[in-house]
């Protein structure tokens, strides 16, 4: 009996010191992408991988002096992309959609897409690392993204 | 046909991309792969423990083995199954990642472990059994065994951020 | 203050900017956790795979709880600020995963169930123990278990 009330303490007391530690970083989201470091771009879809165990969206966007940069939008397993409406068909090659995305903290043309819009309005989450991928609610605070 | 061209070819047939655009399969087998390292590296720890003399200490090492290494085995021959499964929905991928490689070669590195020790160590095991504590090269092998497991383990949980950290 | 609310709190409470776009800390603390489960399931497995008359035969069941006691309650701990941690991080992703409260469920369940039943079922004598209720609190326990795993898996997927 006494030895439980001792490991009782040992976990209240570690985890106590834990949970007085900061947020650790998202995952391999704050691994590789930035989450001060948002970009809304607009582009014509040239390649989509729905693949596991993270999906591709690849993208051409104009820049302003006019060339184009190919980007990479990450997203989460085909079973998240089709639960979201995501198949070959609702996106092909040639679509043209703004992707809402985190930046890679590499400098690469790559990003974590929380949603991307058709022309039209609709919006579909990419269901993937990035915080709110899920398409859930949450709480607006001071501290929230 | 080289290692390279061998993935290329793998990484083009219809099983493997079926895999890897798979709703549902490619998730069970990484399921699998994870939860049956429960068995396998379950009943391992114990049987490495056992020889470096730290627990199980009654129980003589023969039969420690004889009742707990077809666990082992078994686990053993579904973490190869599923892990192969694994590498062919990307073979290509697996193929250039640091961390996928360097898991192979721990692999490696305790098959040669494990076949070193019944070749020395438990050549006489008659003499140590029942002993707490077994002789040396028996404590270095569950060592090292312990090592290379965790090793093996933190490599494969590492392989989804090469694409992040190393790209 | 709703559950949501916590949980908010939980994710974005935070004293070091630095911590939080650290790259390695969640990945090492994941690795942990995972290390932590190949020594849990040792631990459970030797006796519950005794309870259900496979594996080691000749000790009693007792004697096997007492030999891995230690390791059980260390890999427990670790664990379980592991687990922490990952909640921490994620929780108001995990707020709206039916697999993350399936997980808690479990393993409030699991925990209760390993502490009281099965622990006073292994110190009973074995001639006083029917194999079949033997059987019946090791697959309970084996179960539960699978369950703990399982839902701790499908809250992995991204």
């Amino acid at each position: 009996m006494r030895k439980a009330i001792r490991l009782a303490c040992a976990v209240i007391g570690g985890t106590s010191v834990l949970a007085a530690m900061p947020a650790l970083a998202h995952h391999s989201f704050a691994a590789a992408f930035d989450e001060n470091k948002t970009m809304n771009i607009q582009g014509v879809v040239t390649k989509v991988e729905l693949i596991n165990p993270h999906s591709w969206l690849w993208v051409d966007v104009t820049n302003e002096d006019g060339t184009i940069t190919n980007w990479g939008f990450e997203g989460g397993p085909p079973i998240n992309l089709f639960r979201h409406g995501i198949t070959k068909d609702t996106l092909p090659v040639g679509s043209e959609i703004k992707v809402f995305a985190y930046q890679a903290k590499s400098g690469e043309n790559k990003g974590v897409a929380v949603f991307f819009e058709y022309l039209d309005g609709r919006k579909v989450f990419m269901g993937g690392s990035a915080p709110g991928a899920d398409g859930k609610p949450r709480p607006v605070g001071p501290d929230t993204h | 046909m080289s290692l390279l061209s061998f993935c290329e070819w793998l990484a083009a047939t219809p099983g493997s991309i079926a895999l890897h655009e798979s709703h549902y399969l490619y998730l069970i087998v990484l399921t699998v792969h994870v939860m049956t390292l429960c068995v396998f590296a379950g009943t391992a720890v114990l049987l490495n423990l056992r020889l470096v003399g730290v627990t199980m200490l009654r129980v003589p090492v023969s039969e420690l083995m004889a009742r707990l290494l077809p666990w082992t085995v078994a686990g053993f021959a579904v973490m190869v199954i599923s892990g192969s499964l694994l590498f062919y929905a990307a073979p290509l991928d697996k193929y250039g990642n640091l961390f996928f490689r360097t898991k192979m070669g721990l692999l490696v590195l305790a098959g040669l472990s494990v076949w070193a020790f019944y070749k020395t160590a438990y050549r006489s095991v008659v003499e140590w059994d029942s002993s707490p504590v077994p002789p040396g090269r028996a404590r270095v092998a569950g060592c090292a065994g312990l090592i290379l497991l965790a090793a093996i383990i933190a490599a494969g949980r590492m392989i989804p951020y090469q694409t992040y950290w190393f790209e | 203050m709703s559950l949501l609310d916590l949980f908010q709190w939980f994710e974005y409470s935070s004293l070091l900017v630095e911590m939080r776009s650290s790259p390695w800390l969640f990945p090492i603390i994941a690795t942990i956790h995972l290390l932590g489960l190949a020594v849990i399931g040792g631990a459970v497995l030797i006796v519950d795979l005794r309870l259900l008359g496979l594996g080691l035969s000749r000790q009693s069941p007792a004697q096997l709880a007492r030999d891995v006691e230690p390791l059980l309650r260390g890999s427990l701990v670790v664990m379980l600020a592991t687990g922490l941690l990952l909640l921490m991080c994620f929780a108001t992703k995990y707020y709206y995963l039916t697999a993350f409260w399936v997980k808690l469920a479990s393993l409030c369940l699991v925990l209760i169930f390993m502490f009281t039943i099965r622990r006073r079922l292994i110190m009973t004598s074995e001639m006083k123990v029917s194999a079949i209720r033997s059987r019946l609190v090791g697959l309970v326990s084996l179960s539960l278990w699978v369950s703990v795993v399982l839902a701790g898996r499908l809250i992995g997927f991204p």
